[in-house]
């Protein structure tokens, strides 16, 4: 069955098409939770809403442009209309720091352990890190998707980066003093 | 071996191919909501008319049971608890649309506050990235529409459906039907007695075979809604048998005729003396239907349901005696109302016989509220007519 044929499915709650779009982008979409998310457990949560709002959603799609592009924003919107909501806290308001390159010494760095990092960060961090480096969107797009002003992405993109260049020095010195 | 790099570099590379199965247990709680909220509906603005109409029919109803013909209620009394549990239905059915109609409106409203940022917002930020096409990266994609997801997830999606429905409709725009109908007309009745006389509540009453006739007029609301209305022309018969007849005679006057002649009830003094016979209450209406039509299936045969009133103008209203020997007009009764109403139920099909051209068939089950004012114990005439017909769409 073509994808598009197994959308029109989804659309009219079809279970077995549903289960076979639930197969296909499962995993990639449920990566974008673990990122987003503050732990496994709240990434299981998110994942099931963003698929039931995914399937609620399915007869919207337009066939126009990549159809996984879609699944994502859907997911990625789920997760944010989610944490924008408890959000309701906003005092960081500082100066806008540069754009600065933070570079680190690239060890043998797992991808659990950097996972672990991102999921440490706090709330507001972790998302703009996620929505600018791992995800490539702007920061006035960001400003938007999470309703807070340019100039804080900014600075919660720079405090994010510092924390986990901090994390990672600490770490790798750790590894050497052993 | 170690060598600087920029972190945001760090971690592009090592989440960029970073794919986890999702543990097996959450499709079945997705399954499990999916089957909770099935596909939302949304109900449009039109369902808010025809429930307002439906209403209003009501209303009229109600209204015409305690003010057309006022005399006599006692013999009636059956038909109050009637007209109320009409009542009590008709409220549960209408309260879901009601809410859903709101619904939709205020989704409406967030819709348009939507769409004037895309618009300004697009061409000043996105113009190269549109010039540039879909399939290059899914980031540019996304990127490109992102505006249009921004607010809510909620809302934009919304708005694209909404383009696509008037494109369809602008390519789908055969939206009247007329038809003509004919039906043969099956009558009987819930409950038993007689519209002709109290005396006869007793007697073993049935429903005669007739017909209707008429034209209909339908208006396409969408995919799956059709309201439809027009005018029929319906008569309707209803024998009282057993009724022994004493000729020439004057015995006995009944009381819903305004002429009585010569009819006598069934005593054994007067058996040997008089013949069986049957009295037949004739009774005719200009029937205005207001059916909504749910569509099932669609192609060459097409399904539908169908649900609605009729409002019922009573034109005709005859007594016949008949014997095995002679008919004979006994003048008009006087306990028919002459508005009253029935709730319609039934199927339609269509077949696609040419272009524009479909043939109908509908059997129509209908029940009368209100036919009769008084005297008529606990009759409740229902019909059965199977409408055909001969539809043009355009």
């Amino acid at each position: 069955m073509g994808l598009n044929k197994l959308i029109k499915q989804c659309a009219k709650n079809d279970r077995k098409a549903q289960k076979e779009i639930y197969q296909l982008f499962g995993d990639k979409l449920f990566s974008i939770c673990l990122k987003y998310s503050r732990n496994k457990h709240e990434a299981e949560d998110n994942f099931q809403d963003g698929f039931i709002t995914i399937f609620n959603k399915i007869d919207q799609f337009s066939f126009k442009g990549s159809f996984e592009g879609w699944l994502k924003r859907v997911m990625i919107n789920t997760i944010l209309i989610k944490y924008r909501k408890k959000n309701v806290l906003n005092i960081i308001t500082d100066e806008i720091p540069d754009e600065v390159v933070v570079d680190v010494e690239e060890d043998e760095l797992s991808l659990d352990f950097l996972l672990n990092l991102i999921h440490e960060l706090p709330e507001r961090y972790r998302l703009v890190f996620n929505l600018y480096v791992l995800d490539g969107y702007s920061h006035r797009e960001i400003s938007e998707m999470l309703r807070i002003a340019e100039g804080t992405s900014k600075s919660n993109l720079a405090r994010a980066r510092g924390i986990l260049k901090q994390k990672i020095e600490a770490y790798q010195q750790g590894q050497q003093s052993i | 071996m170690s060598d600087f790099k920029n972190i945001d570099r760090l971690f592009q590379e090592k989440l960029k191919d970073y794919e986890v199965s999702p543990p097996n247990k959450v499709w079945s709680g997705i399954e499990n909501n999916l089957t909770d909220f099935p596909q939302k509906r949304r109900i449009p603005l039109w369902v808010k008319f025809a429930s307002i109409a439906a209403l209003i029919m009501l209303f009229i109803s109600i209204g015409a049971i305690y003010i057309l013909p006022t005399n006599n209620f006692t013999g009636n009394l059956f038909k109050l608890p009637s007209a109320k549990s009409t009542v009590a239905n008709e409220s549960d059915t209408l309260k879901p649309f009601e809410t859903n109609t709101k619904k939709t409106i205020i989704a409406k409203t967030v819709n348009h506050k939507v769409k004037p940022k895309t618009i300004t917002e697009k061409p000043v930020e996105h113009n190269l990235k549109i010039e540039e096409n879909t399939n290059i990266a899914e980031k540019q994609t996304t990127t490109k529409t992102l505006p249009e997801y921004l607010a809510d997830t909620k809302n934009l999606p919304l708005q694209k459906k909404v383009e696509k429905k008037v494109s369809k409709n602008d390519l789908n725009n055969a939206k009247f039907t007329v038809a003509t109908v004919y039906a043969p007309i099956y009558m009987n009745s819930f409950g038993s007695g007689s519209g002709i006389d109290g005396q006869f509540k007793n007697n073993s009453s049935s429903g005669n075979s007739s017909y209707s006739y008429g034209v209909k007029i339908a208006y396409q609301l969408n995919k799956k809604f059709t309201l439809q209305s027009g005018v029929n022309l319906i008569n309707l018969g209803f024998t009282t048998n057993n009724v022994y007849v004493t000729p020439g005679v004057t015995v006995v006057g009944l009381s819903n005729i305004l002429s009585s002649t010569n009819l006598g009830k069934d005593t054994k003094s007067s058996k040997e003396l008089n013949t069986t016979g049957s009295l037949n209450q004739v009774f005719g209406y200009v029937e205005i239907p207001v059916e909504i039509k749910y569509n099932v299936t669609n192609g060459k045969f097409g399904v539908n349901l169908v649900g609605g009133f009729s409002t019922l103008l009573l034109n005709r209203d005859e007594v016949f005696i008949e014997t095995p020997d002679y008919t004979q007009s006994l003048g008009s009764s006087n306990n028919l109302r002459s508005i009253n109403f029935s709730g319609n139920i039934g199927v339609d099909i269509d077949y696609l016989i040419h272009k524009n051209l479909y043939l109908n068939v509908s059997p129509m089950f209908k029940v009368q509220t209100n036919t009769f004012s008084k005297n008529s114990g606990s009759l409740l005439p229902y019909y059965l007519g199977v409408y055909t017909g001969i539809n043009y769409k355009f």
